[in-house]
């Protein structure tokens, strides 16, 4: 059976969300249509008014609807601490996970040669000019612990120690709690040897 | 059927559907490759605490590489982890370099195992400190006598044996030819005896094979530029001492 022109299209839209192949988009797709008219439409004008109405946040990149983010406007953050992020779910991850109170910046990747990312599609002109300015005494570089987010971490401590001088610091890596030596992969138990920490 | 297990270093993954990844691969037997690595994605996210699981695709770290299928996409069968010949977070962007030339000019399943033994041993040595422009002037080198597209270093156009003390330009399409010291890109005859030789080089000879290589992949990747260069020339100051 194939789809009238408009229903293919919305088919196809709905395909592009994690998770959803054809079978699924076709179900939600006559969802909406058949069962659901009324919700369908406000989830139209949600989403439309999402994209007009969400934005990044001038200093730190953050999703956020006002041109600064909750996070940089909250007083009781500490504003000399910042933590660089691949994205807004890792900064989702480390305020769920508590204990931080510093601020962030986010990238939206890391550098990617095959993939076409370089320093340009990082914002980190905005990071430099954001640590040149502001009261930061320490960068912490959360990128992933891949090649890129090492090579990553890398570049931008490269040029944020040409700016001024300033503490660098990259997340530590090593055997996860819980977790047992013996199962531990070959490449994470050699780094958490190379970075073991002074026993108080 | 499975191939037999071989050695093999990925180039680039890519996300694919949910849980998948699409990885290109430089393998010692079968050259450049594009497989699907089916829940390979989903592999990365779930590694939990206990289970050592498969460990994550990624560059430089060599693999024992299996792979089945005959279409143009072959699904990637089995990856054991083996040494990581890389990780020195400066010369990361070296090794991309590197990646980025094999993914764009080597052809698929075209295979070079003597370029695969010097690109492992290439990335072996940047993790050691070895002086850069040499390593990577004789990977550059190696990489275009593999693709067909040899310098000859030993005589010039006509034949004759290359000297000290003449100057030469690189034509890319026909080879060395002598020219006066003061033309365009000139380069030293001693420099490239010297290069040819694997001899000591000083910085004149670096220079020269710089440029010569330069010449030659700017023609072999037909305007195409390279990210990781780009971003290597944008580099704070103290990693612009060094070029690619
Ligand atoms: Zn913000």
């Amino acid at each position: 059976m194939s789809h009238s022109p408009l229903l293919a299209s919305l088919i196809e839209s709905l395909k592009i969300l994690p998770g959803v192949g054809p079978k699924s988009a076709q179900r939600m797709a006559l969802h909406l249509l058949e069962k659901a008219p009324q919700k369908a439409a406000q989830l139209a004008t949600d989403i439309q008014e999402a994209l007009a109405g969400i934005g990044k946040c001038q200093q730190c990149r953050n999703l956020t609807e006002t041109p600064l983010c909750t996070l940089c406007t909250d007083p009781r953050r500490n504003a000399s601490l910042l933590c660089v992020v691949e994205t807004p779910m890792d900064v989702l991850a480390i305020e769920a996970a508590g204990g931080y109170r510093g601020r962030y910046f986010v990238l939206y990747g890391s550098l990617s040669p095959l993939d076409g990312i370089g320093p340009a599609d990082l914002g980190l002109d905005l990071l430099a000019q954001h640590v040149a300015t502001a009261e930061i005494e320490e960068v912490i570089l959360a990128t992933n612990l891949t090649v890129e987010g090492e090579a990553t971490a890398h570049y931008i401590s490269e040029q944020l120690r040409a700016i001024r001088p300033l503490k660098l610091s990259r997340i530590a890596q090593g055997v996860p709690t819980g977790g047992e030596l013996e199962y531990t992969d070959p490449n994470t138990l050699t780094q958490a040897l190379a970075g073991r920490k002074h026993y108080a | 059927m499975s191939t037999a297990l071989q050695p093999a270093l990925v180039l680039r993954t890519r996300p694919f559907r949910e849980t998948s990844l699409l990885v290109d691969i430089f393998s010692r037997d079968a050259g450049r490759l594009h497989l699907i690595a089916r829940g390979a994605k989903a592999v990365r996210r779930t590694r939990s605490a206990k289970s050592s699981g498969p460990a994550p695709l990624q560059s430089f770290q060599e693999f024992q590489m299996g792979w089945r299928g005959k279409s143009d996409l072959q699904t990637l069968t089995a990856a054991e982890p083996g040494p990581v010949l890389l990780t020195r977070p400066d010369r990361l962007v070296i090794g991309m370099y590197l990646n980025e030339l094999l993914f764009y000019l080597l052809g698929e399943a075209d295979p070079h195992p003597p370029l695969y033994a010097l690109y492992t041993q290439t990335l072996a040595q940047l993790d050691a400190d070895a002086p850069l422009e040499l390593l990577l002037r004789t990977f550059e080198l190696e990489l275009f006598a593999a693709l067909g597209y040899a310098i000859d270093l030993s005589q010039d156009l006509a034949g004759n044996p290359l000297r000290q003390d003449q100057c030469y330009q690189y034509a890319p399409e026909a080879g060395l030819h002598p020219a006066p010291a003061n033309s365009p890109n000139a380069l030293a005859g001693a420099a490239l005896l010297s290069l040819h030789q694997h001899g000591p080089q000083d910085p004149t000879a670096l220079r020269a094979a710089k440029r010569l290589c330069r010449t030659q992949l700017e023609r072999l990747l037909g305007g195409r530029t390279l990210k990781s260069r780009e971003w290597y020339r944008q580099a704070a100051p103290p990693m612009r001492k060094i070029s690619t």
